[in-house]
């Protein structure tokens, strides 16, 4: 009967190296980002209970979903899916990456789409009109709004200043039509120039929007060039804001990465006045499959000092 | 040992007639065959996917083997009353207990090997061969699976089946939560509430130690230090649970 005791005295004794051990591995977990860290929600918490070991299958279901409302068209539904994704799992960069896409581009689109019927349903309203003053009102705003609108989908850059100046635009629009609110007769005029302003807000809304959840994105994925070239790339293409375009590039370049991000990083250097580092950063893609590209890059910057259109 | 070992065959040649264990093999190889359903996503997204769902089916499915085929490893042996004759010979029952542990890993060992299989003709058939890091998962699984049987057997030293089948899977699930509690610990300012905490996550098994799989599913690559110190705990609490149980059989009234 003394040598069980023993046991049991020898299985407590052993506790303590594996106190030691626990230790030693959420140390590890910690340097190699494999803890699974907890977000202090309840809901959230609940979610975490029930699920336990299985994050990344619900995360699959969740993405089934996603899947089925991307062919759809339903944008929207998308969103709070794809945070509980990007809650579920925040190391899967699919999620970041294609979120991030989806508001800066899609449901971008999807909102300036929206214009088109706004405009066309106003044009008929308008035609009918007879108070003039109210008319050229809303005819200056029509053509401010459209211009907002297009320029917004084209070549309009999207720096914080320049986003300052859009709104406001749609502030002096929505003051301009503040006085139809109370008139009974204009309730239809009213809604349709006040949904027709709201078209450039939400648009730069949904591209805030893709670029904070990027940048939320970047915060679990530090040490991955993935998200880095994601905003650099949308900052570069859909924001036209270059600097913010080189700073999240260079950011990308310092971990491994595929060739195309460095002559992404030429380009934002030239588009961003920066000609020496670009042509320093064309030199470093000779010898790669870029070469011929960036050999015609260099010739074109140091004779003409452009080379992307 | 070699008592232990005889012992521990016949548990497992015992083990393969029962039912339960072909309804679960075939259910969960059915649930990883299925996930060469999501063919319509993107080559990456569909890898992913056979991923995760293979991984927590050989988990989720190994698991579920382990606690029913330990449940009743000891129980069956009282209750057909087999467990006098075996006494009746020089086997002591250390013997018995450690071979009733080894018939429980050799059925686990054969189911995990089955599953792991059918996942890996899954990889190749889909031309992405499995990496190290696949195997480095499946290897922490199998110490997991292991750590639950043996748990399992030890309730079955002293508690009714009933009470070890729930006690078994109570602990699966807070075992996986551990880590949230031990995060939340960290936060409060109560020192004995944090001091009681931190016994319990050194006494409670953490399971969650051994799942790597969402992170090795995204492309995170684990080191194999910390593969070695998570087989160690594995090894370190197998020994725990193993003497416990070996307490508890030597008190037992047969």
């Amino acid at each position: 009967m003394k040598k069980n005791w023993i046991r049991i005295f020898i299985a407590i004794l052993l506790l303590i190296p594996i106190g030691f051990l626990q230790v030693s591995i959420d140390y590890s977990k910690q340097v190699e980002n494999l803890e699974s860290n907890i977000l202090l929600m309840p809901g959230q918490m609940a979610g975490s209970l029930i699920l336990s070991g299985f994050r990344g299958l619900a995360a699959d279901l969740l993405w089934l979903n996603i899947e089925n409302y991307w062919h759809s068209g339903q944008h929207y539904k998308m969103l709070p899916l794809l945070d509980a994704i990007a809650w579920l799992q925040p190391t899967y960069i699919v999620v970041w990456a294609v979120g991030g896409w989806h508001m800066t581009y899609n449901i971008f689109a999807n909102v300036r789409s929206r214009a088109n019927t706004l405009d066309e349903e106003l044009g008929k309203i308008l035609s009918k009109l007879e108070d003039k003053s109210i008319k050229e009102t809303i005819t200056q705003i029509r053509k401010d709004i459209k211009d907002l609108v297009e320029g917004l989908a084209r070549e309009y850059p999207k720096t914080e200043e320049k986003i300052k100046e859009y709104f406001d635009i749609t502030n002096n629009c929505y003051k301009k039509i503040d006085a139809l609110k109370e008139k009974k007769e204009y309730k239809e005029l009213y809604e349709i120039v006040s949904g027709l302003i709201n078209v450039p807000v939400e648009m730069l809304f949904w591209y805030t929007n893709g670029i904070s959840f990027l940048k939320k994105g970047i915060t679990y994925n530090k040490d991955r060039y993935d998200l880095y070239f994601e905003l650099g790339w949308t900052y570069y293409h859909k924001g036209m804001d270059y600097p913010n375009a080189v700073r999240y590039l260079e950011k990308a370049v310092k971990f491994p990465h595929p060739e195309f991000v460095d002559d992404v990083l030429a380009h934002a250097y030239e588009k961003n006045g920066q000609i020496d580092m670009a042509i320093k950063q064309w030199e470093k893609l000779i010898g790669t499959s870029f070469e011929s590209i960036a050999q015609r890059a260099i010739h074109s910057l140091k004779t003409t000092g452009k080379f992307t259109p | 040992m070699k008592k232990a070992w005889i012992i521990g065959l016949n548990s497992f040649k015992e083990s393969l007639r029962k039912k339960t264990l072909y309804i679960l093999l075939v259910v969960a190889l059915i649930v990883i065959g299925a996930s060469k359903a999501f063919s319509f996503l993107t080559a990456e997204e569909e890898l992913k996917m056979i991923k995760d769902v293979s991984f927590s089916s050989i988990e989720f499915f190994g698991a579920l083997i382990a606690i029913f085929m330990s449940l009743t490893a000891i129980s069956s042996e009282i209750e057909k009353r087999t467990i006098y004759t075996l006494f009746s010979k020089p086997i002591t029952r250390q013997n018995f207990f450690i071979g009733k542990f080894l018939g429980i890993i050799l059925i686990i060992f054969l189911n995990f090997i089955l599953m792991c299989l059918f996942f890996t003709g899954l990889l190749i058939f889909k031309k992405s061969p499995p990496d190290i890091q696949v195997f480095k998962t499946l290897l922490l699984i199998f110490i997991e699976l292991i750590l639950i049987g043996s748990i399992t057997l030890t309730v079955a030293t002293f508690a009714s089946d009933a009470f070890n089948v729930i006690f078994s899977f109570f602990l699966y699930i807070v075992g996986h939560l551990t880590s949230y509690g031990n995060q939340l610990a960290d936060r409060t300012e109560n020192i004995i509430l944090k001091g009681l905490w931190k016994i319990l996550y050194t006494v409670i098994p953490n399971y969650e130690n051994f799942n790597i799989r969402d992170k090795v599913v995204v492309g995170i690559d684990v080191s194999w230090n910390y593969i070695l110190k998570t087989g160690v705990y594995g090894i370190l609490y197998l020994a725990v649970v193993l003497l416990i149980g070996s307490y508890f059989i030597q008190k037992r009234e047969i």
